[in-house]
């Protein structure tokens, strides 16, 4: 057993999951990519707020704006039919990290984690069967602190864990809910104000278990079926982008015990020593 | 790159990576837009403003289309409507102060205003409402 407690990040392990992974994100990338090219090419003229830090940046014009997003697309569409993904990977996350590094109205959660997932695909080596395995550990880490700092931060405010949040949120759609395909008793449930005294601690328990779960053997499995139906259930009732999508794919694929993700590697859990 | 570096460098950008993921969680406690601070649905905050630009002779005159040709997105091109504040309140009334001094500062056509003000109600939560004052920086009208 090594001494060094980040021995774990040199291992060669399979880039299946990876690999794989590199398609729905790939999709997702050059989904928002070409969206930029679309409708955001012309930014300059429209209010924008720059980073202080990244000042540095070139301002491009719509058709310069227009050609590095479509560039960056087409890189990550590259990417998903798997040519060259060692580079095509580098480019999409070149393209998508400037496109959020010009403006503090361009960032939203859904790209923020986009960017994280693109990082871990870039470092990683897509063109080969095996590979460091510190990019997989480091997105299994970042693909916990995003549902632990959202279940965290909703357990230390008294208005998210008391049910306040959720019931107004339903409050103020009430008649959107009403002329849904809801049964009425469903509908009375959720503008109840007491039924979310119970709601709200449900989800930040679903958020710190979908945090926690896939890190032991034993409760993986119902962590990733756990996630897989409460991002269903957000796709249904909140207009969240791609987030859905993108979560669901990046536990799913790190994560999941499946022969085709890890071949004849067997997955460390953190209860045993030296993580592999 | 050689088995040494490598074997650091990847030390150095893991370690690091998750340093700065960890500050970015804090930053999100006190920072009004939190970027990769992941705090998802922080509130059902409602807000509504009041926008007007104040001219050179003090006319307060509400702002109109050519306000949303110039901000899009964020919920602001239409702020006289009561909305949900999407990302809580403080990040909502940053873009706000945000947009009034972008408008301010890159209309050069633009000889009678001096600065825009906003008279911005908002409904934290299930709190009573509040009503808060923003101010854009006075603009050079020559």
């Amino acid at each position: 057993m090594s001494r060094d407690p980040l021995a774990f990040l040199d291992a060669t392990m399979p880039m299946r999951r990876l690999y794989w992974l590199r398609v729905p994100v790939g999709l997702i990338a050059a989904w928002y990519l070409i969206d930029v090219a679309r409708h955001e090419r012309d930014y300059r003229d429209h209010f924008h707020r720059p980073y202080r830090f990244f000042g540095w940046l070139p301002d491009l014009g719509p058709a310069a704006m227009a050609t590095v997003m479509i560039a960056g697309a087409v890189a990550a569409l590259a990417m998903v039919a798997g040519v060259y993904p060692r580079v095509t990977s580098k480019l999409t996350l070149a393209a998508v990290g400037y496109h959020l590094a010009l403006s503090a109205t361009n960032f939203h959660h859904n790209r923020a984690y986009l960017a994280i997932a693109l990082f871990a695909l870039a470092a990683a080596r897509l063109d080969r069967d095996e590979g460091p395995a510190w990019p997989l550990w480091l997105l299994r880490v970042q693909c916990s602190v995003v549902y632990a700092a959202s279940g965290v931060s909703k357990l230390v405010d008294p208005d998210w864990i008391g049910g306040t949040v959720t019931w107004l949120r339903v409050v103020h759609q009430e008649a959107q809910v009403r002329a849904s395909i809801l049964p009425g008793w469903a509908v009375d449930l959720f503008v109840d104000r007491d039924a979310h005294r119970l709601f709200a601690p449900g989800i930040v328990a679903t958020e710190l278990a979908i945090a926690l779960g896939p890190w032991f053997r034993r409760t993986r499995p119902w962590a990733l079926a756990l996630a897989v139906v409460f991002h269903v259930l957000i796709e249904l009732t909140s207009r969240v982008e791609t987030f859905s999508y993108l979560a669901v794919s990046v536990i799913v694929l790190i994560w999941l015990d499946h022969p085709v993700l890890a071949g004849r590697h067997r997955e460390p859990a953190v209860t045993e020593p030296g993580l592999h | 790159m050689s088995d040494t570096s490598s074997y650091a460098g990847r030390r150095v950008v893991f370690v690091g990576v998750l340093l700065l993921q960890a500050f970015f969680v804090v930053r999100a406690y006190w920072a009004p837009h939190n970027e990769f601070g992941f705090q998802m649905f922080p509130e059902a905050s409602q807000w509504q403003a009041e926008v007007v630009r104040v001219t050179t002779d003090g006319r307060q005159v509400p702002i109109d289309e050519s306000w949303s040709e110039l901000v899009r997105g964020r919920g602001l091109a239409h702020p006289g409507h009561r909305q949900h504040a999407n990302n809580g309140l403080a990040s909502q009334l940053a873009f706000l102060e945000d947009a009034m001094a972008w408008v301010a500062g890159n209309t050069p056509d633009d000889r009678e205003t001096l600065y825009y003000e906003a008279t911005v109600t908002t409904w934290r939560n299930a709190d009573p409402p509040e009503v808060t004052v923003l101010r854009s920086p006075t603009r050079q009208v020559p």
